[in-house]
């Protein structure tokens, strides 16, 4: 009978660690979220806009299952500790941090493998920059990602702001523009 | 497992099910999807799965919630397959999205021009904020998803294309909460409510959670055999409909959707 039990507790635990399973690989995640991205992009009616979406919805997608702690009030310093620990690591994502305020942290990109090995590195650019707004907006959604010096592509300089103006709202849209040429290139 | 071959290309309406207008996939759901189903059909990269629910909202009764091309583009495709088109009833978020974008960059541009033509004195006076407001595609458009599957009547196909769009917009607890009120209008209207969402993009958990939530889930996949292609339609899962569950080899040609052989696993 406690045998049986036993059994069955394990099947259990099992089933709920196969279901809640967060050991998905990232870089296969990732790879597999940028693929569908490019796919959508050559696409018919495909735009710049869905790759960067596309990157938005898989940084939402890395911190709901990537991120233990949602609860904690966060101070942008936590967010850089934790994003740094649980997803760029893992995704071998180097940054430099400038700056870091209570309020804003500048950094620069000094490696990104996803932009490094594809053939596609303009599309890549644009959903590295999604996953990141998408990853900082979950945890500050009145926030917003600035980029500078768009034509340093090899380490542009991102500004994290957890208190967004109007103005830099309209950063995503301009980020867009200023690489649509990508749909020309890359596209349909 | 059973093979069955398409030998009658038309299927007899039953009683307590949807048809999706693609005799063959009707077929291969035992003929067409129960009332009050939800639907998940998850997309992998090159499975076309957008034709296959345009074509199905050429069926009859349909809402049409795009998020991913506008209303036009959308008649576009279809005129192109030469397939007729009914009254559909478009819920076009795209379009909104993109006018919110465009409005706000619009008014941003029109008080810089104002700016520019006034004075210092003038300019003094309203420099006390630095740039001018402007307005970003601040809707809410989970609040349009879950209104709008309100409003439908009953009995017929309401197709989300696709859930992406909102899981780049809000976190994914939100959305979840807001599909389970929309599979709830859906139960309660007796219609058949398709969401599709790309596969490998919101992560394994997610994807279990939506495929938990559904009644349905169909799966539509690319295999690479060799230098070709080959795309899978799946039966994942049909809920107190075991029978059902089944997988098709199907091609894109110009009528469309065509669907080549069933096999059923049961």
């Amino acid at each position: 009978m406690n045998d049986s039990i036993n059994r069955k507790k394990e099947h259990t635990t099992k089933f709920r660690e196969e279901v809640t399973s967060e050991n998905q690989p990232i870089e296969l995640w990732q790879q597999s979220a940028f693929d569908a991205a490019v796919e959508k992009l050559q696409a018919g009616y495909g735009n710049p806009d869905t790759v960067m979406r596309m990157g938005e919805a898989f940084g939402r997608g890395l911190f709901a299952q990537h991120i233990k702690d949602k609860t904690s009030t966060w101070t942008i310093k936590d967010w850089i500790a934790e994003i740094q620990k649980e997803v760029y690591k893992p995704l071998g994502t180097e940054f430099t941090f400038t700056k870091i305020t209570p309020n804003v942290a500048t950094t620069f990109m000094n490696r990104n493998p996803l932009v490094q090995t594809t053939h596609y590195p303009i599309a890549a650019s644009l959903f590295t920059f999604g996953a990141m707004r998408g990853l900082f907006l979950s945890a500050f959604p009145k926030g917003e990602l600035l980029i500078n010096n768009l034509r340093n592509d090899d380490h542009p300089e991102f500004i994290f702001k957890t208190h967004a103006l109007p103005k830099d709202k309209l950063q995503r849209e301009r980020t867009i523009r200023k690489l649509t040429i990508l749909k020309k290139e890359e596209g349909s | 497992m059973a093979r069955e071959a398409f030998i009658d290309t038309t299927i007899q309406k039953k009683e307590g099910v949807i048809q999706t207008g693609i005799d063959k996939l009707d077929r291969l759901l035992e003929g067409g999807i129960p009332e009050g189903f939800t639907v998940v059909l998850l997309s992998s990269p090159g499975s076309s799965t957008e034709i296959l629910v345009k074509q199905i909202a050429t069926s009859g009764e349909v809402t049409y919630i795009t998020t991913e091309e506008t209303k036009k583009e959308i008649l576009d495709t279809m005129q192109r397959f030469n397939w007729q088109i009914p009254e559909i009833d478009f819920v076009d978020i795209s379009e909104k999205y993109y006018s919110n974008i465009l409005q706000g960059e619009k008014k941003r541009v029109s008080i810089y021009e104002q700016r520019s033509k006034l004075n210092l004195k003038e300019l003094i006076e309203i420099s006390s904020t630095a740039m001018p407001s402007t307005a970003t595609a601040d809707e809410d458009f989970l609040a349009v998803l879950s209104n709008s599957t309100k409003k439908t009547p009953e009995k017929r196909i309401t197709i989300i294309n696709s859930l992406d769009f909102f899981l780049s917009q809000y976190c994914q607890d939100e959305v979840l909460r807001t599909v389970f009120a929309v599979k709830v209008n859906n139960m309660k209207n007796k219609s058949a409510l398709l969401i599709v969402m790309t596969k490998g993009v919101h992560g394994e958990v997610f994807e279990r959670k939506m495929e938990g939530l559904a009644d349905a889930v169909l799966e539509l996949d690319v295999v690479q055999k060799g230098s070709s292609f080959e795309r899978y339609i799946s039966v994942k899962k049909m809920r107190n409909y075991a029978k059902k569950i089944g997988i098709a080899r199907y091609v894109i040609d110009d009528s469309g959707f065509v669907l080549e052989m069933i096999e059923r696993i049961m």
